[in-house]
């Protein structure tokens, strides 16, 4: 529950961007026309039935069939086989994940007041710790291109994939 | 893979724009959605370790579903370059987002498999808030909701042997063991 509190959060947060900043929803191809979920099995018209796709969301929607569903999104009429039921989620929006990370790169590379520095084609190599008061610290982090001294900095890992590769740098 | 509405008009002057999906659209197999002019076609997911390369079999599959769900853009479909990327999340399906308890100054934010960039602006004010000094308890009572649910404490710990093996099983060597690291202690310069 507290997951799904957390993505409301987090979707507002995004959405709002968007809907406060032009450019931004323009380069990103945001979206906000709903998402049409089609069944093509009479079974899957029931209530309960698992979508494997939008099963479990708590968003607002609403059941369509037969012509209704067309009408709302023209584009179904071209499938061979026509859907028999479709949901709805009117609210549900949608945009370019990675234009939006290339968009917010580029004004955090360029705005000097953002005060974001990148280093690309840079491979973490080694992590070095320390003890400090009752817990450690890390105070090194080497790379393919030198040593960052991490100084009294916060360090964050948000490697993706490879977070477990560079946590188990520090023993983690 | 993407697909150029404004090329797929373009080349055929019998397709109109209302046969071009408008929103997203989906079903059990497939999740086209409309981005601006990209058509952004997406599809299954499969366990490949760190391997971002496309499967023949299922590449195949997939073109094959994409066609049945806009068989007017079959030509593209059938062209276009199909692109995997890692959707990596934690075992337990919750993020993993906070402060690292064995460190004064460590921080983890990983692990939302397929929520990833959906979650990404709420993950980044989180550690905002982290690093400027407030506490979960004062986060949770800000946002209302227990950030303290996603914390790393109990689940990122320290495990020397652990990830001793797992440095082995990937092949990640930590240089700060080896001699390389006072070798190689210099300044960092960003290029």
């Amino acid at each position: 529950m507290e997951q799904l509190s957390f993505t409301n959060y987090a979707v507002r947060h995004l959405v709002e961007m968007m809907e406060t900043d032009s450019l931004l929803a323009k380069k990103t191809g945001f979206n906000p026309m709903g998402s049409l979920s089609l069944s093509y099995d009479v079974f899957d018209t029931k209530p309960n039935s698992a979508n494997p796709t939008h099963g479990n969301t708590l968003e607002p929607s609403k059941q369509l069939e037969g012509e209704d569903i067309t009408l709302v999104e023209p584009s179904v009429k071209n499938q061979e086989q026509q859907p028999t039921s479709a949901k709805f989620e009117f609210e549900t929006c949608a945009a370019s994940c990675e234009r939006f990370t290339e968009e917010l790169a580029d004004r955090c590379a360029n705005d000097p007041k953002l005060d974001v520095k990148f280093f690309y084609d840079t491979r973490v190599k080694g992590v070095s710790t320390a003890q400090g008061g009752q817990r450690r610290i890390v105070t090194h982090i080497q790379t393919n291109r030198g040593v960052i001294d991490v100084n009294d900095a916060q360090v964050l890992i948000a490697a993706g994939a490879w977070t477990p590769h560079i946590a188990d740098m520090m023993d983690l | 893979m993407s697909i150029s509405a404004k090329e797929a008009l373009a080349s055929n002057k019998l397709l109109k724009p209302s046969d071009l999906p408008t929103r997203i659209v989906c079903d059990k197999y497939m999740f086209t959605s409309r981005l601006g002019d990209e058509i952004r076609v997406t599809s299954i997911g499969e366990f490949n370790s760190w391997s971002t390369s496309p499967t023949a079999r299922v590449e195949n599959e997939f073109r094959k579903e994409a066609v049945r769900q806009f068989p007017l853009l079959e030509f593209f479909i059938k062209s276009a370059k199909v692109k995997c990327g890692h959707r990596p999340y934690v075992s337990d399906g919750i993020l993993l987002l906070g402060r690292v308890e064995e460190f004064d100054n460590l921080l983890v934010s990983c692990g939302p498999g397929s929520n990833g960039w959906k979650l990404a602006m709420g993950s980044g004010s989180i550690v905002e808030m982290l690093v400027s000094g407030k506490t979960e308890d004062e986060i949770s009572v800000e946002l209302g909701f227990d950030v303290r649910s996603f914390s790393p404490a109990g689940r990122v710990v320290e495990s020397p042997i652990f990830a001793k093996l797992c440095r082995a099983r990937w092949g990640v060597r930590n240089e700060h063991e080896i001699d390389v690291f006072e070798q190689n202690k210099r300044n960092f310069v960003g290029k």
